[in-house]
């Protein structure tokens, strides 16, 4: 992972190169791969939780209370120290990003879903209960579809966050493009790798934004000429 | 590594004096902790608040509040902080300033934008009817009645600069992250995770303590905001998500 030590002067040092991208193509996908990876799994393992939390929070005042009491407590750790706070117990394995990168997702996820359940018509929902749906079917055909334009707000929110922080994973080496961000800090300032990745990260958040957008007006067609 | 003893590695590290005092010790590194985020969120609040207000009368000021708030949602703060560090401003404190400065900007802007952006109509035109001029409706009707959401966006960056003014500590540059950049570099797990502690601690603290100025805050300029604020939290969470 590290250059040979007699590589370490980084001739002229410049900003970017393209000698540098070409030259580092495979380890730039490699870690492409795992940031993509890490991220999916964080907000995919904090979206599965969110989504029966915050059902369960509507049920009752003081559970909503407890849930959005206890995720902006959550959101108050900083990632570093609850990463590093890991790293003795699951050392290089991805549980010590996922785990806290999942929580985070977590936390913006419950007051997004929250919020778009929170949004859907009153009318929409007496519709459905005239029409004999049960409250679960209702929760599933009336309810959720409605509130998806604020969901897939929160999950991208929550993904676009997830990838900026499992840059901080570097630090310990969890992997993704924050270890090599940290790698050229680390080896005499080699500005051309750490503007690589930085580079590599804001055009991942970008695309996984933009996908999500598009995922969006797929599934919520009639939103379209809304006020989204 | 036993990890059973680290409660009791924790306990000696909080109990030993040495812990506290010197260069490296938690008190100075709180000291420095609250220096770094105190000028980032100055140096924020100074470019974001009067631009904040200065985008609301402007048409297109939505596009470039959103486009900014986007665009620093997308770029790694610790990538920033290394390239400040790396680059003209060099290892140490104004480089963690610098970039915890840069992600301040978007929670303050974005509520300065929605605060001014939100005051009635009915009200602007009563202020003018008045015989008041563009400025004085600005600065005797609009930011008033905009405090409570200005006093939001303050309130998130500060909770999320504190938090991640522990990244300072990679680069050099001090506060509370020495704890736990120092413990983990030597081993020493006592004063990791009693940094660990101190640094969540001290987080909820400010957390719990801005959201009591901000109540207080209320009381006097009014309710307007409140409503508002808990109704969009899509726009809060927002601007906390580059937090940490």
């Amino acid at each position: 992972m590290h250059p040979p030590a007699g590589f370490t002067l980084h001739v002229g040092n410049p900003w970017f190169s393209w000698h540098y991208v070409t030259s580092n193509w495979s380890t730039i996908k490699t870690a492409a791969r795992q940031h993509i990876s890490l991220t999916l799994i964080s907000v995919g393992i904090g979206f599965g939780v969110a989504l029966p939390i915050s059902a369960l929070a509507r049920t009752s005042p003081v559970l909503r209370a407890i849930v959005l009491g206890t995720s902006s407590a959550l959101y108050a750790v900083p990632s570093l120290a609850a990463i590093v706070a890991l790293y003795p117990f699951f050392g290089f394995s991805r549980w010590t990003v996922v785990i806290p990168l999942a929580a985070y997702s977590l936390v913006i996820l419950v007051r997004n879903i929250l919020t778009g359940l929170d949004g859907v018509p009153a009318e929409a929902v007496e519709a459905a209960t005239g029409m004999g749906f049960s409250p679960f079917r209702t929760f599933l055909r009336v309810r959720l579809p409605l509130a998806v334009p604020t969901i897939v707000a929160g999950l991208r929110l929550a993904t676009v966050s997830t990838i900026e922080l499992v840059v901080i994973g570097g630090y310990v080496g969890t992997g993704g493009f924050g270890e090599y961000i940290i790698e050229g800090f680390e080896n005499n300032f080699y500005k051309a790798e750490i503007t690589t990745y930085i580079i590599a990260t804001v055009l991942l958040a970008l695309i996984a934004d933009a996908l999500l957008l598009v995922a969006q007006r797929l599934v919520t067609p009639w939103s379209r000429r809304g006020a989204t | 590594m036993a990890n059973h003893s680290i409660p009791h590695q924790i306990k000696v590290w909080f109990s030993t004096k040495s812990s506290y005092t010197g260069n490296q010790g938690a008190i100075h590194l709180l000291w420095q902790h609250v220096e770094i985020s105190g000028l980032s969120i100055l140096a924020a609040a100074v470019v974001a608040i009067p631009l904040g207000i200065g985008l609301a009368r402007w048409r297109r000021g939505g596009v470039v509040v959103t486009s900014i708030a986007n665009t620093a949602r997308a770029i790694p703060i610790l990538g920033i902080l290394i390239l400040l560090a790396v680059g003209p401003l060099g290892v140490g404190m104004s480089a963690a300033v610098a970039a915890l400065a840069i992600f301040a900007v978007p929670p303050m802007l974005t509520n300065t934008f929605t605060g001014i952006q939100e005051v009635d109509q009915d009200t602007r035109r009563a202020a003018v009817g008045m015989g008041m001029t563009r400025w004085q409706v600005t600065r005797r009707v609009e930011v008033p009645l905009a405090i409570p959401l200005i006093a939001t966006g303050v309130r998130l960056a500060t909770v999320q600069v504190w938090a991640t003014a522990t990244l300072a500590a990679i680069v050099g540059s001090g506060g509370l992250g020495q704890l736990v950049v120092t413990g983990r570099e030597i081993q020493n797990y006592g004063e990791l995770y009693g940094g660990v502690v101190i640094i969540v601690i001290t987080a909820l603290l400010i957390e719990g303590g801005m959201a009591l100025v901000q109540r207080a805050l209320r009381r006097r300029f009014g309710d307007a905001g409140s409503e508002r604020a808990s109704s969009v939290p899509i726009a809060s969470v927002e601007s906390v998500t580059t937090a940490s």
